[in-house]
């Protein structure tokens, strides 16, 4: 049984020489309990993703970039470093779109 | 660029306010330092800093709060369409909120923000605009009954047709300059009644309003309250139960309702008895049935339970029937807020949000993804019981409103969507449409202590809204908002949404 406030996260993120995202690890469970897995890896050229919620990879191109799907506040440090590499200060998000189902 | 110095002892560091556009419904904003590193995350409920800074908080959430003012003044003057004169919409479909059918094919006219007259009597006023309803439904502007407002809500409520809402726990100070905005018009938002937030000091208190240490101090506090014109008090989980019914009487003094979560250690019933004139959340209600008396619901508990336990409660048990009948009796106010708990119970990791896959393509790609995500782990084992229980919610609902217990509709989730989705549920209930849209309507504008306005007659306040469809045949009309009217000035939904990321769902 879990008590307390707030959900529990540990996150590790690896970087290349130049501050790209090599790999960013999750684990934990949200507040109410949901488990937390999560891995992105960048191998090759390619950006591979899995969490409990999707999986996907495709290829690195600039000015793209994966948010974690259960990521700390952390992540907005990165958003803002990788927008600040962009030359228009703008990025794509990887997005799956979502299926609407009625 | 907004930069500021912040100072810890004789550390000094220099830092600048972003906005990220893109991720949610308007700016996102963060504090970052010289290199670009997080340096604070500024929000009236909690905030984040480096250890030892947490200092810094107000002054840049100050800063912050002015340059999300200035941005949310900008959206007014793009998006608000003054109303001079008298405005005579035609050729509508009215649902007035006192009868259970609409009054077909008619015409209104409205001046300095009072209906000034309706049907055969319009013909013969001098309009300075005409508006054609084109066949549309036009009815009393929505009311969310529970809400935490920011001043970047406002805009989301008007394009989503809530034109009042209550909230229910706020800081003080700045949902009084949230209020100021919105009256005076320079930012676009709902008119607000104020619950006042009590909890007591404890591992688990939630961290705005109010905090208690004795009794004594809570009972100051809710003077405090009176004395700044708050029209209730809601008071939390914390709470030692035997501070309830003196809590209730001073409450009641001051002419104000009690309402809350029910406190930990205490049943539902007793808080009825105590003093409790409304209780927030149907789970509360459930819990004076599971709840035992070591379970602490200060906890996630509070929802477990019920996740566990409420699809094999007997409804028709004389337990339950009973504690009906009291409600009934001291006419104690519901507030489901069954949204939450609905999409809480089904919404498997991977699968979308049940509660807003209906609007998920319309919405920024990263609110979006948010609905894959699960808030409890469902698994094979649990899936069919969780189930039960969501639809055990909804049964629940639905005795109260066949019992004549009074119902509020209110979101405590995203803003407006929350509310149309909380609508669906009461329907899906078997709550007849007419009814659900007057418990978000009169209802709710009687509750909250409010009688002109919430209708629409002759003198009653013009906070109306146009709808793309007829929600007494279908409830899920209740979305496609093509237009608001509050206060003095007309509020095209599509022009609002599109200022915020969000794609259309009618054109005006």
């Amino acid at each position: 049984m879990i008590g307390g406030r707030g959900p529990k996260v540990q996150e590790l993120i690896t970087f290349d020489d130049e501050n790209n995202i090599l790999s960013q690890v999750l684990t934990g469970h949200s507040y109410m309990g949901a488990k937390i897995d999560e891995t992105y890896r960048v191998y090759q050229n390619q950006s591979i993703w899995e969490n409990t919620q999707e999986s996907g990879k495709r290829m690195v191109k600039p000015d793209q970039f994966y948010i974690a799907a259960d990521g700390t506040p952390y992540t907005l440090e990165l958003i803002v470093k990788a927008i600040d590499r962009t030359k228009n200060k703008k990025l794509e998000l990887y997005r799956l779109a979502p299926q609407v189902t009625k | 660029m907004l930069t500021t110095e912040v100072t810890k002892a004789q550390e000094k560091r220099n830092v600048k306010l972003l906005a990220l556009n893109g991720l949610g419904f308007g700016p996102s904003f963060l504090w970052v330092d010289e290199n670009h590193q997080l340096f604070a995350l500024a929000y009236s409920w909690m905030g984040l800093t480096p250890e030892g800074w947490g200092n810094s908080l107000k002054k840049l959430q100050a800063l912050q709060d002015k340059a999300e003012f200035e941005f949310n003044k900008q959206l007014a003057t793009k998006n608000s369409i003054a109303l001079n004169g008298v405005t005579v919409i035609n050729n509508v479909d009215i649902f007035t909120a006192k009868d259970n059918q609409l009054i077909k094919n008619t015409s209104i006219a409205i001046e300095n923000g009072k209906i000034l007259a309706i049907g055969k009597k319009v013909k013969s006023i001098k309009a300075d605009k005409v508006i054609d309803g084109k066949g549309r439904t036009l009815m009393p502007g929505l009311w969310d009954m529970h809400a935490h407002i920011q001043m970047g809500d406002g805009l989301l409520n008007i394009a989503n047709g809530v034109t009042s809402v209550r909230d229910l726990a706020n800081d003080h100070a700045q949902l009084m300059q949230t209020i100021e905005v919105f009256n005076s018009g320079e930012v676009i938002g709902p008119s607000i009644y104020r619950g006042g937030f009590i909890d007591q000091k404890s591992p688990f208190s939630a961290p705005t309003g109010k905090l208690a240490e004795t009794l004594e101090e809570a009972l100051k506090y809710v003077d405090w309250y009176a004395e700044r014109g708050y029209q209730q008090i809601k008071i939390y989980s914390s709470i030692t139960p035997e501070w309830v019914k003196p809590i209730a009487e001073r409450v009641h003094q001051h002419g104000m309702r009690l309402s809350g979560h029910i406190p930990s250690y205490m049943t539902a019933e007793k808080a009825v008895k105590d003093g409790f004139d409304e209780i927030q959340h149907i789970n509360m209600v459930f819990l004076n049935f599971l709840a035992g008396p070591k379970d602490d619901t200060r906890t996630p508990v509070r929802f477990k339970l019920v996740a566990e336990e409420a699809g094999s409660l007997d409804l028709n048990s004389k337990a339950v029937n009973d504690f009906i009948e009291l409600l009934k009796k001291r006419k104690t106010v519901v507030d489901p807020t069954v949204t939450i708990f609905h999409s809480m119970f089904l919404n498997k990791a991977g699968e979308l949000d049940p509660g807003y896959a209906m609007i998920a393509d319309h919405l920024p790609a990263n609110v979006a993804r948010g609905f894959l995500a699960a808030e409890m782990e469902i698994t094979a084992d649990n899936e069919q019981r969780y189930a039960d229980s969501a639809n055990a919610l909804l049964m629940m609902i639905k005795k109260l409103y066949d019992a004549g217990v009074p119902l509020v509709a209110g979101t405590d989730a995203i803003v407006g969507f929350t509310l149309h989705r909380e609508l669906e549920l009461y329907a899906k209930a078997g709550i007849p449409n007419y009814d659900v849209l007057k418990i978000a309507t009169i209802n709710s504008a009687r509750i909250a202590g409010q009688k002109d306005v919430g209708t629409i007659e002759e003198g009653m306040i013009a906070d109306l809204i146009l709808l793309d469809g007829n929600p007494l045949e279908d409830i899920s009309h209740i979305r496609s908002v093509a237009m608001t009217i509050k206060g003095n000035n007309l509020y095209r939904s599509d022009q609002l949404f599109e200022s915020i990321g969000i794609k259309p769902f009618v054109r005006f």
